[in-house]
């Protein structure tokens, strides 16, 4: 489709003000590739705090997708398919995690989950003897509080797109409600539920405030990357940089994944 | 055996009200735009609960309103076909074709097979690897007939399949589907706003206002 000419130029001070908001972006990456000493790169990240900083942000990052998923995915069909008074409370709820601060959110979790005074967290310490602070699990719990309204979000949007008459087909030639969902409602749903687990993924393996909050800043346990970099600017600079470096790439190849859906090159 | 529908169905401001005996026989089902033609292929095919009234075919209670007994859609072996989008679109051809063969309890290679047999005895075998997408109007209504016949449907409930074609493709596509819907035996009916459909491919009409 051809472009239509706009009729009127915008006043030069739109454009100024664009390139102002590219340049407020770029500025910062720059200068962090600047930083980047690419000879030493990979005997950074293979030092020993590092490589278990990056190791456990992918396993919690991956796990707190999946716990992402697995409570978000029903709910989301909830706010998107039932209807039920006050389904806009639950949704602004839902999506709190999105808006709090993080710190914040890591302290609510203390006050659910904490091990002498938590809502449930002293019931599961004293009748289980399970600690979910200051754990591995707590990176888990934490991340997947953030990155939840996320998946919900997209999932919900999808299941709300979906021609409802193909699902309808599918009854009407056979198909039970499970075979239903798993060969027609999620096929349908796949690229939202790729975008969501992605910006979800991308949102668990950045998280900072609720996790240092809930589950602590222990190296080797507890320390994700962001954590490590944190720490590493103060006492190597350097691999602080080439800690951030890694995560940038990530959310990168993230964002490149979703093209189609958040950078409209198609269509 | 026969087909009686007397009930009602009430969805938000609209209702539809009618009562139907059908046979086995191709009946149109025609009226002005809005007048409920697709809710009642959606209460038949089970997709619509009725709010009033029962669905029998035989002695066979399928939808009774007063008892809440109700046969759901995929237990009642019909066969849709809208006026465009039948097919599902992430599904080629064939597997399109073979889905309800599949659902049927066919194996999955078995549904492949006897899905490519229909495709090439009706001369597309072209087609058979193509996405709905790929396809033009024509061809996509022909495959939707194809599969829509693949496994003997009791109920056979289309909703103008040939409207949204040109008037080329039109006339070769209603031989077919006269072709086909007249070796089902069931419930045959068919939307249609085109007296032509209804004078070459029904037994009767019945008008809904």
């Amino acid at each position: 489709m051809k472009k239509r000419r706009p009729i009127s130029r915008p006043p030069l001070i739109i454009f100024v003000g664009a390139i102002f908001g590219v340049i407020y972006i770029f500025l910062p990456l720059v200068g962090l590739l600047r930083k980047i000493s690419f000879i030493s790169l990979l005997s950074q990240l293979s030092d020993g705090p590092t490589l278990s900083a990056l190791r456990l942000s992918l396993v919690t990052s991956v796990a707190a997708t999946l716990l992402a998923l697995i409570l978000g995915l029903p709910l989301a069909w909830v706010l998107a398919r039932v209807s039920f008074r006050g389904s806009y409370l639950v949704r602004a709820f839902v999506m709190l995690p999105m808006v709090l601060p993080p710190v914040v959110g890591g302290v609510a979790l203390l006050a659910a989950y904490g091990k002498s005074s938590g809502l449930v967290g002293a019931l599961l310490f004293d009748s289980f003897g399970v600690q979910l602070t200051f754990s591995p699990i707590g990176v888990v719990i934490a991340e997947a509080f953030v990155a939840l309204p996320f998946l919900v979000m997209a999932v919900e949007g999808g299941l709300r797109a979906i021609d409802s008459r193909y699902e309808e087909l599918a009854s009407t030639m056979g198909a039970n409600e499970i075979t239903k969902f798993y060969r027609v409602t999620l096929r349908l749903l796949r690229p939202s539920l790729i975008a969501g687990i992605a910006v979800a993924w991308a949102r668990a393996l950045g998280e900072f405030g609720a996790t240092i909050t809930f589950a602590g800043n222990i190296q080797g346990r507890t320390q994700t990357t962001p954590l490590a970099v944190y720490l590493l600017l103060e006492s190597d600079p350097q691999a602080a940089y080439s800690l951030s470096f890694v995560l940038l790439i990530v959310c990168v190849l993230v964002l490149i994944s979703m093209r189609d859906r958040w950078l409209g090159s198609k269509r | 055996m026969t087909l009686r529908l007397d009930g009602s169905v009430n969805l938000g401001t609209f209702t539809l009200k009618c009562e139907i005996t059908a046979g086995n026989e191709i009946i149109a089902i025609t009226g002005s735009n809005g007048v409920g033609k697709t809710t009642l292929l959606r209460v038949l095919a089970g997709l619509v609960k009725l709010t009033t009234g029962s669905l029998v075919i035989g002695d066979q209670i399928i939808d009774d309103a007063a008892t809440d007994e109700f046969v759901q859609a995929h237990h009642r072996n019909a066969s849709m076909v809208f006026q465009n989008e039948t097919l599902l679109p992430f599904l080629t051809v064939r597997d399109n074709i073979a889905f309800p063969l599949r659902m049927f309890g066919m194996s999955r290679s078995q549904s492949r097979e006897l899905a490519g047999d229909a495709i090439s005895s009706h001369g597309i075998s072209n087609l058979a690897n193509l996405l709905p997408r790929e396809l033009s109007g024509g061809q996509s209504q022909r495959v939707a007939l194809i599969r829509a016949f693949i496994r003997q449907p009791k109920l056979v409930l289309f909703d103008e399949p040939l409207s949204a074609l040109d008037e080329k493709a039109r006339p070769e596509l209603r031989n077919f589907l006269r072709e086909q819907i007249s070796a089902v035996t069931g419930y045959k009916f068919l939307v249609t706003h085109d007296r032509l459909d209804v004078e070459k491919i029904c037994d009767r009409e019945i008008r809904l206002d």
